[in-house]
């Protein structure tokens, strides 16, 4: 499409349309080359699942040992281990490569830094140089600041203590600065220390902690106040980092790191800061857009470097503990790191959108299966915070693949808490039947010959205007963004699919399983039909091996029932199978158990019978009812309600329940109560007898909805339940739950205003009671008549 | 100072004020019985935070104490002495002009030794001649002369008291003719002498202070009361404490009028009711009871306290030897509670939501110390007090709603840690629940818990060594490491679960329900039989499962007959009578079991104190001290926070909320108070 001839020839309303139609068309042009990318990626994704899934199926399980034998066996998977540069959106990926790769923190190239920072030579120099500085330096007071650190562990508080406004910051920590340095031993091995007594010395540590401070503080308001003008300044900052003063150094460092992440959370600006083009650099420019520019690119490399020492502190806390286990300076070390890794955290979810976010990620994914318990807590409830709060998908979705890679990586030997942060990812909504869609290539409404043929140019060019309109109207709507959020959810699904099925292909015996198994319940509703067949088998299998727990076996229930449930409709399976498996562990899970099963069965109740009440025979649906109150004798009051409450949906989904009701024998046979096929138990000849005894239970509610449910669980008169009734079950389980000892309903005021009489006169209501203190009564009496020596008490 | 207080209250705005008060609610609860009190007011505030809803639950219930109280006056009273100050119970009576006239009394007194500089020695012949005297005419000069003898005779036992009395008691001998003849003869003379005819119908008490005599003899009694009492302080040997004690009883009427005298012999009865020899606690409680039936208003409420208390301290250790008195303790403790059952559920709401609040600090620390103020012999007693206390006083409408949070605070216990060690406690638990769910007719899952342990164990193991003795699980609440390992562990453990589940049956044996009820039952023991390889263990076990299994046929079979449906409770009422009535085979089964299970165990009793005469093993007795350490330690923690407190000032200044935001309930502030008393003692 060549430039416009003449102004004659153009429609009069493209005037309004601002944009040039070159630019849309790079802009179509481009995004169509992304999707197609796209697609690709993820066709290639969706046959690695098919084929997982499949093999699962197949494969018989098979223990983990094997498995640990020979992991190279496949190769396709290769793209997890990759660094999370490339799984980026493709402008991203530019940023990455002009600022990032070069210079990467995790690489940590330094020599190799672009010409993207203008003084960044030198500085780079002078971390060089710092970077022998610390450890040195570390090692010489590591005898004496042993103590220091607990202290700061307990307080936890350091991240939210500092403030905004930094000016404030040295006041509240001094206080925190003040116990450690109460805690510290106060002797020095330093040579001009010697001559000084402990006394002189602690005052004068304290004299130089409280100078750094204000130096500190200086520093970090003047980068607050005015952060265009005083970027430098952050320098000035990090180079505190390298404290070299052995008395204070750990104290300072940390103070610093933690200082320095509140400013960068502070000062960082909600966009992505990309590199300049040569041609832009190249071009004449005003003077505060020079400032800004300025601004940006110091700011990028301060926050490159800092992350970079931030990293090497952890790093080095690993090394040390790998090479001399009994270090001295361990503990300072240790402290340093998890100061390091606390900074780590928050700058994760504090700055999501900002640049090295990913890399930020990929150093903290490795330490959520950290040996260190505390390390592992912090960084696993860092993602999984990530994970609530991550509106957008793409910082999720950089972190699950991150984490799949580690998981592929470590042969499945990771913590279950690593994969249980999985369970926070907000994934509401996925493109179901993407694949299938995008396998088919697009076919466009009209090609161009198409068109040339059937309209007028007129015409034509109308349909071109309309076209244009309707993209720009759809760009101002932001729809695209949900579309977008919608695409990376269903990647980060893919991905956490991926996850899972390769554990239960490769590792059902491992530990991993319940997490899995609990995933799988919790997104079940988002799985492509197509792993329908394969998973069921799966699951089919596992349940019946045996081998899993109740939960476990509850968990695979519950997966089945909800893509069942949902467009698995279409299937028509009927998984009778399974709902004998529940009906079997039913009588398992009594008061005994764990209470939280129970909250899992209701929700399977709710798919197996009230949603599926079209597919479920009356015998069936009879033999669970009953199945279930008599479950509910024995069990704590909260479940007792909530499998009432079941069975009370049970019944209203099939009226003809009430034959449980009456005690008349239906056609033949007696009701097996111990077998465990709800289909053969001839559960029509028995009734609900159990709901005598639960009217008589301690708990008001169960007592009330033990009384509706023998009503025929009416909707009105005096057996109906009012409110309760429009609580599902669930809802009702952890309304009336017991874990933190509440009582709910509260305890009732007494009965009746009058007093009770009991017993009669003197006489007392234990007649045995009555016995002794008549014998009493008569030896005391009989002992008094006879000689006594009161003689003991006068001699005393 | 409770002005100041309450004046500081009304500066706090209506949220601190909310806030403060559930502060020193949680604090006023578990005061007695929680230790340092800072760390707990930790706890709490933490609790708060993490809770709202507890914390409306309290309010809540608070609320319904108000209300109830608002209709209440002639407690209202009450209560208010008993908020105003710390020493409630010495202000209480101060209303009267009682220590004026004390002081009168001494005066004169004084004037009087004055007068005769030389006291008289009391002689064997004078003793004599006032015995005659009194027997033909109890004059009040008569009185008052043996009163003084008495006086003199009893302040020999104090030491030093001595020198102000107009006699002077030197002899040992005449000393004990003196006693022994105020004991036989004062209180018919007193009788005599006021024209009081003895009561001719039981129930109403002639109290002396109706007499016209009394105005003019009120001095004397007091003296000699006061005089009995001391007496009775100072006493050693059982029997004569007995004497003492039958004498105080006939005197109640007098003790009645005196109510300074009247807290003092209390006090002195509180003693002997919880540390006494067999004879004297029954009289003691004899004496208690009466003085609580005849004015209930004054003293049922500070003596319910009390008693609670000592209870309280005096069940932290158990062994066969103590778990009589215990049993005594709590049974007289029923008795008390079903004079007044409006006061009854107050105390029993405060004391069981205390409890609630006990196991909720564990549940949410998870600490090893937190546990431990859960599972202790006083928690368990306590536990077991309450359902005692509710099972005996059933059909109650007042103590009805108890029940539920009873019931909930035992299961709580029972699954806070569901471990192995901690059976013997589960199944104390368990007896509890029973008791209070068969007495009550009220349905408590009991089950559950013990097919848990039937679940968990494994029998076929292999016992790792093997044990001189059977393990008393009636007197233990945890297993040592050891004890798991041992044969003992296991026979004992069957032999438990047997029992538990055939008396646990039985209660419910004749319930239309009965085949639900045992189904997981039935099925857990199918199980058990088919794994199960010792012989030992399965005999009683198929045993035990043929009875159950005849009983639910026994039940399916006459239900089924039935013509009424499940909705018709009262058919269905009626039908379990009639079942009760005709017998099933487990009642049936039970009953035989039960007489022979009696003699078992009282051949156990017998047998093992020979045995503990003999020879204790080394490892029990290590347990138990041990235990008397920890348990020192739990002691010190649940009831020294009160004496902490009164040293401290800020606690003192949540104190006086708590008195403010209680000043509803009669028993949360003075008990502390009186307790620290109790302690002093």
């Amino acid at each position: 499409m060549g430039p416009p001839r003449s102004k004659k020839r153009r429609p009069t309303f493209r005037r309004l349309l601002k944009t040039s139609g070159v630019k849309l068309e790079n802009k179509l042009k481009n995004r169509t080359l992304k999707q197609q990318n796209v697609a690709k990626k993820q066709r290639k994704e969706q046959k690695k699942l098919r084929a997982a899934v499949k093999d699962a199926a197949i494969r018989t399980p098979r223990p983990l040992e094997t498995y640990r034998n020979r992991p190279e066996e496949e190769e396709e998977e290769e793209f997890l281990e990759t660094l999370p540069t490339d799984m980026m959106e493709e402008d991203d990926v530019q940023q990455m490569t002009a600022m990032a790769r070069q210079a990467s923190f995790i690489t940590r190239d330094l020599s190799a830094c672009g010409p993207v920072h203008g003084g960044k030579k030198r500085s780079a120099d002078a971390v060089r140089s710092y970077e022998k500085v610390p450890r040195k330096m570390v090692r010489t007071e590591e005898t004496e600041v042993i103590h220091l650190l607990p202290i700061k562990d307990q307080r936890g508080v350091v991240p939210q203590s500092v403030e905004r406004v930094i000016e404030k910051q040295p006041e509240e920590e001094e206080e925190e600065e003040e116990e450690e340095q109460a805690a510290e031993e106060p002797e020095q091995s330093e040579n001009e220390m010697a001559s000084l007594t402990a006394e002189q010395r602690e005052t004068l540590r304290v004299q130089k902690i409280n100078d750094r401070k204000l130096v500190i503080a200086s520093l970090g308001s003047a980068v607050v106040s005015d952060p265009y003008r005083n970027i430098k300044r952050v320098k000035e900052l990090r180079g505190m980092l390298m404290e070299s003063d052995p008395s204070v150094a750990v104290t300072v460092r940390k103070l610093v790191m933690v200082s320095l992440m509140e400013i960068f959370k502070d000062i960082a600006p909600t966009y992505r800061i990309r590199p300049l083009t040569p041609e832009e650099k190249a071009a004449k420019v005003k003077k505060e857009t020079q400032q800004i520019r300025e601004f940006e690119e110091g700011l990028v490399s301060q926050y490159k470097f800092y992350l970079e020492d931030l990293e090497q502190t952890i790093k080095d806390w690993k090394q040390q503990k790998k090479k001399r286990r009994q270090a001295v300076g361990f503990d300072s070390y240790r402290g340093l790191a998890e100061v390091s890794v606390r900074c780590l955290c928050s700058l994760l979810l504090a700055l999501p959108h900002f640049n090295f976010h990913n890399n930020i990620v990929v150093v903290l994914v490795p330490l959520m299966n950290d040996a260190d318990k505390q390390v592992s807590q912090m960084c696993c409830d860092a993602f999984r915070n990530l994970f609530q709060q991550d509106k957008e998908g793409g910082a999720s979705l950089a972190a699950v693949r991150v984490i799949s890679g580690l998981v592929k990586r470590l042969n499945y030997h990771v913590r279950p808490e690593l994969l249980r942060t999985l369970l926070s990812l907000r994934i509401k909504e996925v493109q179901m039947k993407k694949d299938m869609e995008d396998t088919a290539p697009t076919k466009k409404f009209m090609n161009n010959k198409e068109k040339r043929k059937k309209l007028s140019r007129m015409q034509r060019k109308w349909k071109k205007a309309e076209e244009k309109l309707e993209k720009e109207l759809l760009e101002a709507e932001a729809s695209e963004s949900k579309e977008k959020k919608i695409k990376l959810h269903t990647e980060t699904l893919n991905i956490v699919f991926l996850v899972y099925f390769r554990i239960l292909k490769k590792a059902q015996k491992s530990v991993l399983l319940p997490a899995v198994l609990e995933g799988l319940a919790n997104f079940a509703h988002l799985i492509n039909l197509e792993f329908f067949d394969d998973l069921l088998n799966v699951l089919q299998n596992l349940i019946q091996s045996g081998d899993l727990t109740n939960r476990e076996s509850l968990h695979c229930i519950q997966t089945v029932f909800t893509i069942l449930s949902g467009q698995g409709d279409v299937l028509n399976i009927d998984p009778l199978n399974f709902y004998s498996q529940l009906y079997r562990m039913l009588p398992r899970l009594h008061a005994g158990a764990p209470n939280d099963d129970i909250i899992i069965v209701l929700r399977c109740l709710d798919a197996m019978l009230t949603r599926r009440r079209k597919q479920v025979t009356l015998q069936r649906a009879m033999a669970f009812v009953k199945r279930l109150s008599t479950l509910s004798l024995h069990v704590l009051p909260n479940a007792s309600v909530g499998l009432l409450a079941a069975s009370r949906a049970t019944v209203h989904a099939f009226p003809r329940c009430d034959l449980l009701l009456d005690n008349e024998v239906q056609g033949s046979g007696f009701y097996l109560a111990e077998l465990d096929e709800p289909e053969h138990c001839n559960s029509q000849n028995t009734a609900l007898w159990e709901l005598q005894p639960l009217q008589r239970h301690y708990h008001p509610v169960v007592r009330r909805l033990a009384l509706h449910l023998s009503h025929g669980a009416p909707s009105e008169g005096s057996a109906a339940l009012g409110a309760l009734s429009r609580k599902s079950p669930a809802e009702l389980f952890n309304a009336y739950s017991v874990r933190d000892m509440t009582f709910n309903p509260p305890v009732a005021p007494p009965g009746s205003k009058k007093k009770d009489r009991f017993g009669f006169g003197a006489s007392l209501l234990d007649a045995e009671l009555q016995g002794r203190v008549d014998n009493a009564m008569t030896t005391a009496a009989v002992a008094t008549e006879t000689q006594l020596d009161f003689n003991a008490a006068h001699l005393h | 100072l409770a002005s100041i207080k309450r004046q500081k209250l009304e500066d706090l705005s209506v949220d601190e004020f909310l806030l403060s008060g559930f502060d020193s609610a949680g604090e006023g609860d578990s005061d007695e019985e929680k230790g340092k009190a800072t760390e707990h007011k930790e706890q709490l505030s933490r609790l708060k935070n993490k809770d709202p809803e507890f914390y409306k639950f309290l309010q809540a219930n608070d609320q319904t104490l108000l209300n109830f109280d608002d209709t209440d006056t002639s407690e209202d009273e009450d209560e208010k002495k008993y908020h105003r100050l710390p020493s409630a119970l010495e202000e209480a009576g101060s209303g009267d002009d009682d220590d004026d006239e004390d002081d009168d009394m001494g005066q004169k007194a004084s004037k009087k030794s004055k007068k005769a500089v030389e006291t008289i020695k009391v002689t064997d012949k004078m003793i004599e001649d006032w015995k005659a005297a009194m027997k033909k005419e109890p004059t009040p000069r008569l009185f008052r002369e043996v009163t003084q003898a008495f006086k003199a005779a009893v302040a020999t036992t104090k030491g030093e008291g001595g020198a102000q009395c107009r006699y002077k008691v030197a002899d040992s001998s005449v000393f004990n003719a003196l006693v022994l003849f105020c004991i036989r003869d004062i209180y018919v003379a007193l009788q005599r002498m006021l024209n009081l005819k003895p009561d001719k119908d039981q129930k109403k008490l002639v109290l002396p202070s109706s007499s016209p005599k009394w105005q003019k003899n009120q001095l004397d009694v007091k003296m000699y009361l006061s005089g009995v009492v001391q007496l009775l302080s100072c006493l050693t040997e059982s029997t004569v404490i007995s004497a003492v004690l039958r004498h105080a009883n006939q005197l109640a009427p007098y003790y009645l009028c005196l109510p300074k005298q009247c807290r003092h012999l209390v006090k002195q009865l509180m003693k002997q009711w919880s540390t006494g020899e067999e004879t004297s606690r029954v009289l003691a409680f004899l004496a208690l009871n009466k003085i609580c039936r005849h004015k209930q208003e004054t003293y049922l409420n500070p003596i319910l306290k009390q008693m609670y208390i000592s209870y309280v301290q005096n069940c932290k250790f158990t062994s066969p030897n103590v778990l009589p008195m215990i049993n005594f303790m709590q049974r007289t403790l029923t008795e008390m509670y079903s004079l007044d059952t409006q006061a009854t559920y107050q105390h029993a709401f405060i004391y069981i939501r205390q409890l609630a609040i006990h196991l909720r600090n564990a549940m949410t620390m998870k600490k090893k110390e937190t546990y431990q103020s859960v599972y202790n012999w006083q928690y368990i007693h306590c536990l077991y007090l309450w359902c005692r206390v509710l099972s005996s006083l059933h059909p109650s409408d007042v103590l009805q709603p108890l029940i539920y949070p009873l019931c909930q605070v035992i299961i709580g216990t029972m699954k806070l840690v569901p471990t192995s060690r901690y059976y013997p406690l589960r199944m104390h638990c368990c007896r509890a629940l029973t008791l209070l769910s068969s007495s009550t007719n009220t349905f408590v899952p009991v089950m559950p818990f013990l097919l848990e342990i039937l679940q968990q164990v494994d029998f076929n193991k292999k016992p790792g060594r093997m044990s001189k003795k059977p393990i008393n699980f009636a007197v233990i609440l945890k297993l040592s490491k050891v004890n798991l390992m041992e044969k003992a562990y296991k026979d004992g453990l069957i032999d438990q679960l047997y029992d538990l589940i055939l008396e646990y049956f039985h209660t419910q044996a004749s319930s239309i329900g009965f085949p639900e009820l045992s189904l997981p039952t039935v099925i857990q023991l199918k199980a058990f039989l088919k794994e199960c390889k010792v012989a030992n263990y399965c005999k009683p076990v198929r045993q035990l499962l043929e009875k159950v299994q005849e009983n639910s046929s026994h039940i399916t079979g006459r239900r089924q007959k039935a013509a009424f449906g499940v909705a018709d409770a009262t058919a269905v009422a009626a039908w379990e009578k009639q079942i009760k009535e005709e017998g099933t085979p487990l009642s049936r089964y039970y009953s035989q079991w039960k007489k022979l299970r009696e003699k078992e165990i009282q051949l156990e009793i017998s047998g093992k104190d020979r045995m503990e005469d003999l020879e204790l093993p080394e490892i029990k007795r290590r347990k138990i001290q041990e235990k008397k350490v920890e348990d020192k330690k739990e002691f010190k923690d649940l009831f020294e926070s009160d004496s902490e407190s009164d040293s401290d000032d800020g606690e003192l200044k949540i104190k006086g909320k708590l008195r403010l935001t209680y000043a509803h309930s009669p028993i949360e502030i003075g008990m502390p108070r009186s307790f620290t008393c109790g302690t002093v003692l």
